[in-house]
């Protein structure tokens, strides 16, 4: 079932490929048959996507080709096969398909109107091969709360690609797309991506527009990318960043060039190295070694710093964001849309909603809203939520001291270790909750930050295990996306980017 | 922080509008007493003069043109509900029917 070309395409990355398709040396019909032809050999083994587009998808590919035949201008992203993680909504003009947030709440779910991120990226044109798995409502690191079933890690089938934006990991990593959209609530992007050896982008809050992502925890929610290269994540944030009318948390501040920002010059500048208050894998710790050297190496100033209030970043998050969950998911009562109970004769109301919501959310939600309710409930408002709100000022106090030293952006690990098994955590909530030690803080503090592919750990004597992707992270001030794509950039050029070829995709098609 | 008291977890299940199968109630409880024990760390902190922090964004009100645009139309949500009666969304009565009000 290979077809010519397949391998070639896995390897493009989004520019590569746009570029040629607008230079006529492939069709996007090719780029994007090849795309599909890839999903179909690998999602049974990855379950990456919920819904998929064949023909849709071939039908946009058509439209781009016979534009470029008729000498009309393209899109930065014509003919780019992508993914949107399932929480993104998608219209049905063009794409006839589902928005369920790997929920039965949503299962039946069809989106009137498509998200603004994901408009910008088909506005760019870019086609949507597929839908993206993800943690119910993207509540997980692991992408194993999907009613959907897990999704596995390209590199080791056994092991999860992280999450919450589980599918949209392994899509890119698979080399299924170059570009995936995701969203990162308390890591659930830079996570994945250092699960699977890509590129992590979460934007600075309101950098990029949250219409049509559906609500997890609004104050913490951003739209981000997975890509294999800075470059592209440069590229794909040039399109989806921006103002939007439609979201009035989206900022009007102005968008930088970022796709000229990797390459620039990056000498002179400052950047804080924050060690891990915990223990992490070896491997993390020598990631991290290594790419303060690159740094070092490309001329910028590292130095130790210090966020002291970063460790407390889970037990404040794990307070609000299920406190801006349990509100939030409140819509979700049975009436307007969504799955509604079967009721018997008698039942009223009230029946209505607790059936439908019980029936409709999966474990993970139900406890999440469970917890936000309990944090939320008169008497208790002060003691956890109101208590959480002050340690997320002093977490972001802790930010901006570093920043106004001179500080240009944080290194730090993006996880404590690599990806670890299916199943490994899912009877340790905390365990799994801990996961996002490192990334919460940016969420919190509403920064940009960019999680980078930084090397694979040693090979274990055992031969047991495959080699699997470690990556680091840099944190940067408000709005500095292009200072974190420039130092982020020195960083790929050090390490290579890690291939996509991954042992699992190796000798497949 | 005070030590918690102890979750209740049916009354916050009401509150929720989620059952809990009795099954459930020592399992969930016990991972929310976890979770929670774990947030007394924040209770070590001196937070009397820290104001809240409930969104990263510096922005202040956010005024819109105050202009007509058009929503979705009728029919769209209409076909998202699960249950209508003419141009109506149906729901189980509300005062006077079952276990309702």
């Amino acid at each position: 079932m290979a077809a010519a070309g397949m391998i070639q395409t896995h390897k493009q990355t989004a520019r590569q490929a746009a570029r040629d398709i607008a230079a006529g040396v492939r069709s996007a019909r090719e780029v994007v048959a090849a795309a599909l032809a890839r999903l179909d050999a690998l999602e049974p083994t990855l379950n990456a996507c919920i819904d998929t587009f064949h023909e849709p998808a071939l039908a946009q590919a058509d439209h781009v080709d016979a534009r470029r035949a008729a000498g009309r201008p393209l899109g930065p992203m014509a003919g780019v096969p992508i993914v949107a993680k399932d929480n993104l909504c998608l219209g049905q003009d063009t794409y006839p398909g589902r928005t369920t947030c790997a929920s039965r709440m949503l299962e039946h779910y069809r989106s009137p109107y498509t998200a603004t991120a994901l408009q910008k990226m088909l506005d760019a044109g870019a086609i949507v091969i597929a839908k993206a798995n993800l943690d119910e409502f993207a509540m997980g690191a692991s992408g194993e709360h999907s009613a959907f079933g897990p999704t596995a890690n390209p590199w080791d089938p056994a092991r999860t690609p992280g999450g919450s934006s589980s599918g949209s990991a392994a899509a890119v990593a698979a080399g299924l797309v170059p570009v995936a959209l995701g969203s990162d609530t308390g890591g659930s992007v830079r996570q994945p991506a250092a699960m699977t050896g890509l590129v992590g982008l979460k934007p600075t809050y309101g950098r990029v527009s949250r219409y049509g992502l559906v609500a997890y925890a609004s104050s913490l929610d951003q739209v981000g990318t997975l890509t294999h290269t800075v470059a592209d994540a440069a590229l794909a944030l040039t399109i989806i960043a921006g103002h939007d009318p439609l979201d009035a948390t989206s900022a009007p501040h102005p968008i930088d060039d970022y796709a000229a920002a990797p390459g620039q010059p990056i000498a002179g500048w400052s950047v804080a190295l924050v060690e891990p208050a915990g223990p992490v894998h070896p491997a993390v710790a020598d990631a991290l070694e290594r790419a303060a050297r690159a740094l070092s190496a490309s001329g910028v100033r590292v130095s130790q710093g210090h966020l002291p209030h970063t460790a407390l970043g889970v037990a404040a998050y794990y307070l609000i964001a299920p406190a801006e969950a349990s509100s939030n998911l409140a819509r979700y009562d049975g009436v307007r849309y969504g799955h509604r109970a079967a009721l018997a004769p008698g039942e009223g109301l009230q029946a209505l909603y607790t059936r439908s919501r019980t029936e409709g959310f999966g474990p993970e939600v139900r406890k999440r809203i469970l917890l936000g309710t309990h944090a939320l409930q008169s008497g208790y408002h002060d003691r956890y939520y109101g208590r959480a709100q002050r340690t997320r000022r002093l977490i972001q106090n802790d930010f901006t001291a570093l920043f106004a030293d001179g500080i240009r952006a944080v290194l730090m690990p993006t996880t404590p270790g690599p990806a670890f098994r299916l199943g490994e955590k899912l009877a340790d909530p905390m365990a799994l909750y801990l996961e996002d030690a490192f990334t919460v803080g940016a969420n919190l503090a509403g920064l940009p930050a960019i999680g980078v592919p930084m090397g694979l750990t040693p090979p274990h004597p055992s031969h047991k295990h495959t080699p699997l992707p470690i990556g680091v992270q840099l944190i940067g001030r408000p709005y500095d996306e292009a200072g974190l794509l420039a130092l982020a950039q020195a960083l790929e050029a050090a390490q290579g980017p890690t291939s996509p070829t991954t042992p699992t995709t190796h000798g497949n098609p | 922080m005070e030590p918690g008291a102890p979750i209740n977890l049916e009354h916050v299940a009401r509150l929720a509008r989620l059952d809990v199968e009795p099954a459930d109630i020592g399992p969930l409880t016990e991972a929310l007493t976890s979770i929670l024990q774990y947030a007394q760390q924040l209770g070590a902190l001196d937070l009397d003069n820290v104001e809240p922090l409930a969104h990263a964004a510096d922005l202040d009100a956010v005024l819109a043109p105050d202009e007509v645009v058009d929503g979705l139309p009728m029919g769209t949500l209409e076909a998202m509900a699960p249950s209508m009666d003419g141009p109506f969304i149906s729901v189980p009565k509300v005062l006077g029917g079952g276990s309702g009000a």
